[in-house]
């Protein structure tokens, strides 16, 4: 499989007669709806045809396809036949997902346009045709149902005898999924391939695991974490919708339980909404027992969660010996690392201050999660941090200080750096050059981590994201959008999140060089603020140069969270950010 | 019309009742969208109303919902 492709696997499947590609959670019915490879395949290069007839490009090839539908399968389609044609797609998170329905349209219109040849949108049938009148004129669209039995027209070969190679892009990944953040990975087909060879290899999968899943195919965990890695070898797939999952939780659980999955896959909020959701009469009517894996990432891994999951769900045959944390970023098409299926997953207690690039990390303890008592730590001066366990085949992890330069000693803390076959082609921008190559398949992730015991342990965050219930918000469009709100410059305005560790923390401002304001300015404020700005729960007005820099003048946001965790931080005033009190703030503003 | 209105009254002190908004705060032309709930909040909220008025919305459905009046009507053509 080493150089294939994905429309190579998808054709073999269906030279081979295999039988079921995935199956769709019905949500009216209650059902799964099995949709076949072959089926699949046929929607797929009718597809593409629809889009060669469809472009006013001089050819499809190379051409931008974006992709806005709630179904996998309507996703799916336009994914595989985009791809069946040589065009570049691109899914995009539907309103729900983004916050509302302009931001969608901003993100159309600005990835629409951003391109030489003016890109092509998936619109899945429904949609509100409210929106569908703010799209662009100049932006072809073409309409997709989500239900496998609307259509019968299908096709057998590609429409223009496209047959990608493996170095070829495959797809673009958009990097966050919350903020106005314009940035997007390469992946070409032998990343995808080569990461889920690696992932794979790395926890010995049989060959016939079954999964379950209910993650977004714009995100990188649901696309090629559940969907191709299934594909690629060929699992049984169980697929419902982010939504589902939301409103019913216990879904996942049941469809492991009813349909005997053995893998799944989700962000740490996930196994916690299911530790905290699903009633012990549903609990108790499922056994787990089958469970192989239970692959946890995407986003900082709290240690608290898995043992709550692990307290709720033991009595369904889960226990610690499943639970699989792994490290990943679209920067790696998905999984960096992964911790070891021959041993249950350990975490490690450090102390807080001993967080830090260069330096020597200490370690208060090495602990089971089955037997590890967190109220004996001190929070505010040791922190829980999960293992990543080790790179996958075909990759290579560094610890790295702040210019790059490699640190071998194992124990001291730095910044994560990858390189190998997984790591994606480059960056996606818009503009002129379409890609921008990661030299030598080498990134800095922005993360720092510490090596410990041959494995990886994820510290900190120095890249500039904030991550809530599985969305990325981006720092700098947060600090751009507050600094035109404030009348300042972004320079003074640093976001951090209060503790990256635990996922219900404050997401805090920092605003620099700014007198308090009155209460009629707070409500002002409070009220023109953009809806992106929602996740952010407090404002600290201060006085002097209170953010913490590099030499250069770069702004240390993860020092930020040490001086607010320590108390350290100096501010003259605190402003509550909270929906009732914008709320509030908007009926104040309102009467005068 | 009177069907529509206690739709929307019960709608209303649905929405108050569960989350961080109060009842002075919701009106039939509230924008969820604009009202400060997450995505999150909002997909909660639409399996509160699911279960209060014993419907069923698809994600389509959920997806296209702006105001608290599109919800009304959601409603609306559900149970007649």
């Amino acid at each position: 499989m080493a150089r294939s492709t994905l429309l190579e696997v998808m054709g073999r499947h269906v030279q081979a007669n295999h039988d079921t590609a995935l199956q769709c959670w019905d949500g009216q019915n209650k059902e799964y709806i099995p949709v076949s490879y072959s089926l699949l395949s046929q929607r797929a290069f009718y597809f593409g045809e629809r889009l060669v007839n469809t472009t006013k490009a001089d050819q499809i090839q190379g051409q931008v396809i974006m992709i806005a539908c709630h179904s996998p399968y309507a996703t799916l389609v336009a994914f595989y036949g985009a791809i069946s044609v040589g065009a570049i797609p691109m899914i995009f998170p539907m309103p729900l997902s983004l916050g509302s329905h302009e931001a969608l349209t901003e993100r159309i219109k600005h990835w629409g346009f951003a391109f030489g040849t003016p890109a092509m949108l998936v619109l899945e049938e429904g949609l509100n045709e409210k929106f569908h009148s703010e799209i662009p004129q100049d932006i072809e669209v073409i309409r997709l149902s989500d239900d496998p039995a609307a259509s019968t027209e299908t096709r057998s070969k590609s429409a223009n005898d496209h047959q990608p190679k493996s170095d070829d892009i495959a797809f673009f990944q958009t990097t966050s999924s919350s903020t106005g953040d314009h940035k997007a990975v390469s992946i070409s087909h032998s990343n995808i391939i080569s990461n889920i060879t690696g992932i794979r290899l790395a926890v010995d999968m049989a060959d016939d695991e079954r999964m379950a899943s209910w993650l977004p195919l714009f995100h990188d965990m649901g696309l090629v974490g559940a969907v191709l890695f299934s594909f690629c070898n060929n699992y049984s797939l169980f697929i419902t919708t982010p939504t589902q999952f939301v409103k019913r939780p216990s879904l996942w659980l049941k469809t492991m339980h009813e349909q005997q999955c053995t893998i799944a896959t989700a962000p740490n909020f996930g196994f916690d909404y299911c530790s905290r959701l699903i009633s012990e009469k549903d609990r108790d009517a499922m056994d787990l027992s089958h469970v192989k894996h239970l692959f946890i990432g995407a986003e900082p891994i709290r240690v608290s969660t898995i043992q709550s999951f692990l307290n709720k769900f033991s009595s369904c045959g889960i226990d610690a010996q499943v639970i699989r944390p792994a490290y990943g970023l679209a920067e790696s098409t998905i999984i960096t690392s992964i911790s070891s299926h021959k041993k249950p997953s350990d975490f490690i207690c450090v102390e807080a201050d001993s967080i830090a690039i260069g330096e020597s990390i200490r370690i208060v303890d090495t602990l089971a999660f089955s037997d590890a008592d967190l109220s004996r730590y001190d929070p505010s001066k040791s922190v829980a941090v999960c293992t990543a366990g080790k790179a996958i085949d075909d990759m290579r992890i560094d610890i790295v200080d702040e210019d790059g330069n490699k640190i071998d000693a194992p124990g001291i803390t730095g910044e994560i750096a990858i390189q190998g076959g997984s790591v994606a082609m480059g960056y996606v921008w818009g503009g002129e050059q379409l890609v921008e190559e990661f030299p030598d398949q080498y990134v800095r992730t922005g993360d720092i981590g510490v090596i410990h015991n041959d494995e990886l342990y994820i510290l900190e965050r120095i890249k500039n994201i904030v991550i809530r219930n599985g969305e990325n918000y981006l720092v700098s469009a947060l600090e751009e959008q507050l600094a035109e709100l404030l009348g300042i410059s972004h320079e003074h305005i640093a976001v951090f999140e209060s503790d990256i560790h635990d996922p219900s923390s404050d997401i805090v401002v920092l605003v620099e060089r700014h007198a308090p304001i009155d209460e009629d300015q707070i409500n002002q404020l409070l009220v023109a603020m953009p809806k992106e700005a929602f996740p952010i729960n407090q404002i600290l007005l201060s006085r002097a140069r209170e953010i913490p820099r590099t030499t250069s003048g770069k702004k240390r946001h993860f020092y930020c969270r040490k001086l607010y965790q320590s108390g350290d931080m100096k501010f003259q005033q605190a402003i509550e950010v909270s929906p009732q009190r914008i709320m509030q703030a908007q009926a104040l503003v309102n009467e005068s | 019309m009177s069907n529509q209105s206690s739709v929307g009254d019960r709608l209303i002190q649905l929405i108050a009742d569960n989350t961080k908004l109060s009842a002075d705060d919701v009106s039939l032309d509230l924008n969820l969208e604009n009202s400060g709930l997450d995505s999150f909040a909002r997909i909660e909220l639409i399996l509160v109303i699911e279960e209060a008025f014993d419907i069923e919305m698809s994600d389509s459905e959920s997806a296209n919902i702006a105001t608290v009046a599109d919800i009304v009507n959601l409603i609306e053509s559900k149970v007649s």
